[in-house]
């Protein structure tokens, strides 16, 4: 009954406000396309979820891409069961690793309190998203094997219909509720691209290979440079 | 008044180009989904005979039937709970087609309902005479379990039947469970429905993949036959299950990529710039 709602209504509203969206967000409103680090407030626990969370979700991303883009060559890699099992269980090493990341970086928000004073609702609003992205994700991969050949043979159809203007919500109304779960939070996903702080998807440091050198004046420990052993005359010393 | 007689013959066109057009819609979308289940006069298959069912049936019932048998069941309907004990509990795949269309399906029924008159039984118990299994051998059986098992592409490319069913046999490695676990297959629809469904799959998931690479008659008849002999070895078969496995080496690659993390990124700045400054003249005042 909701099916042409969230199959076929929300992919192109989605759409539609992420295209409009970011370019009203970067035209208008362009220091705000980032995501707001919160390094300088804490670092440490960053460290350990940023990183593996970032590592998972940019793996997942390209791999999702890939069966959408190239599902011929996806379906040709599945056709040996050891490759089959070799792409499954990497793909689901790194969401465990998303999860993992995610759940370290949630942790770390309500546990520090000034990290606590820069958080927004919108910021609530993505863990919840990202959460529920990620273990649908999971629940998927562990329901309905094998996922990498069944979205190339048959998810891909789907989205390809949606980018034709001939959309067939058919495919999409017999899939498991995990699956539709996932990708109506993926299209909720999208569409609040411009809203959140997931905007910084968008946007890469590009600028920074070609960018010439810059200063940096970290704090120096005077004391520490003059007894440091390293200290050789005439030589400029690093200090960090 | 040159305008309003232009204006009249172009709907006229108009007409005749739609009846053209949409005449034969009725029959084309029976063809594309109701043939692989269902006959009008030549017996049963996955599903009943179809002939002067729209006797047998008012239009209101039909069309709600086949836009949402699982509906129609859930509501208690007696004739659609009768219908689902007698055909093996196989519900029929919801249709999205809108009544206009199921209208035009049935009007296309009772028509070939007519020409079929004589020739057909009509009844629902007779099953088609010659079974494409008469002639197979075991070469069938393991041309088809390759082909299920993604170790043989098929002639027009397409997927494996293993990325989402899954059957109880040790030679297939690894199956997948989107789909229907097809271990008892044959025992429930018989070589007759397996091949009618692989050919024409009247399931919307299974219908965009094979969309555009459908499975050659040869092809069809050696799956048939390899999902009989699944269905008689079924109980001889042992195969492992990877589940526990799949996850264990999940966890096993999570690592992996964690310690990675670690390891490339050690010495890169974790904490925060400020840190140093403000320790420092703690050190002093201790």
């Amino acid at each position: 009954m909701f099916n042409n709602f969230f199959f076929i209504g929300l992919p192109y509203a989605a759409l539609t406000v992420l295209l409009v969206g970011s370019v009203f967000r970067y035209y208008r409103l362009g220091f705000k396309v980032s995501s707001l680090s919160s390094q300088f407030l804490e670092g440490r626990e960053l460290f350990y979820g940023s990183r593996p969370f970032h590592w998972g979700v940019i793996f997942l991303f390209f791999g999702h891409a890939t069966a959408f883009l190239i599902p011929r060559a996806v379906i040709l890699w599945d056709r040996v069961p050891l490759r089959l099992i070799i792409l499954e269980v990497t793909a689901l090493g790194f969401a465990f690793s998303a999860l993992f990341g995610l759940l370290m970086l949630i942790q770390r928000r309500f546990k520090n309190k000034r990290l606590w004073a820069v958080t927004t609702k919108m910021d609530v609003f993505v863990y919840i998203m990202l959460l529920t992205q990620i273990i649908s994700g999971i629940w998927v991969a562990w329901f309905a094997h094998w996922g990498s050949a069944w979205f190339a043979t048959s998810l891909t159809p789907y989205l390809r219909s949606l980018f034709t203007f001939t959309p067939d919500v058919a495919i999409m109304a017999q899939m498991p509720l995990s699956v539709q779960i996932h990708v109506v939070s993926a299209f909720v996903f999208i569409g609040m691209i411009p809203f959140t702080r997931f905007i910084h998807f968008l946007v890469y440091p590009f600028a920074y290979i070609t960018r010439n050198y810059q200063v940096v004046i970290w704090n120096w420990d005077r004391k520490k440079i003059r007894t440091s052993g390293k200290l050789v005359n005439g030589v400029r010393s690093k200090n960090n | 008044m040159n305008i309003y007689r232009m204006k009249t013959l172009l709907l006229f066109i108009g007409i005749f180009a739609f009846t053209i057009v949409f005449a034969g819609e009725g029959e084309n979308i029976f063809k594309k989904t109701c043939a692989a289940c269902h006959t009008i006069g030549k017996g049963r298959l996955v599903g009943p005979d179809l002939k002067n069912i729209t006797k047998k049936q008012s239009q209101e019932w039909l069309v709600s039937f086949i836009q949402s048998s699982t509906a129609k069941i859930k509501s208690g309907d007696a004739d659609a709970i009768a219908i689902f004990e007698q055909y093996n509990k196989i519900k029929m795949p919801d249709n999205n087609y809108t009544d206009a269309q199921i209208i035009k399906v049935l009007n296309y029924i009772s028509q070939a309902s007519g020409i079929n008159q004589g020739s057909g039984t009509g009844g629902q118990a007779t099953a088609p005479a010659t079974d494409i299994l008469s002639e197979t051998t075991a070469e069938n059986i393991k041309a088809g379990a390759a082909i299920f098992s993604g170790k043989q592409r098929p002639v027009n490319g397409g997927a494996a039947c293993s990325s989402c069913h899954k059957v109880r046999d040790e030679r297939i490695f690894s199956s997948g469970t989107l789909a229907k676990d097809l271990s008892l297959v044959y025992d429930v629809m018989g070589s007759a429905g397996i091949a009618a469904i692989v050919k024409s799959p009247p399931f919307s998931v299974m219908g965009a993949a094979y969309k555009n690479h459908p499975l050659t008659e040869e092809e069809v008849i050696n799956l048939t036959a390899y999902l009989r002999s699944v269905s008689e070895e079924r109980i001889y078969q042992r195969p492992t299950d990877f589940s526990m496995l799949f996850v264990f080496f999940g966890i096993v690659v999570f690592i992996i990529i964690f310690m990675s993390t670690i390891i490339l990124y050690f010495k890169r700045k974790k904490l925060p710039v400020n840190h140093d400054v403000l320790s420092r003249p703690s050190k002093v005042i201790n």
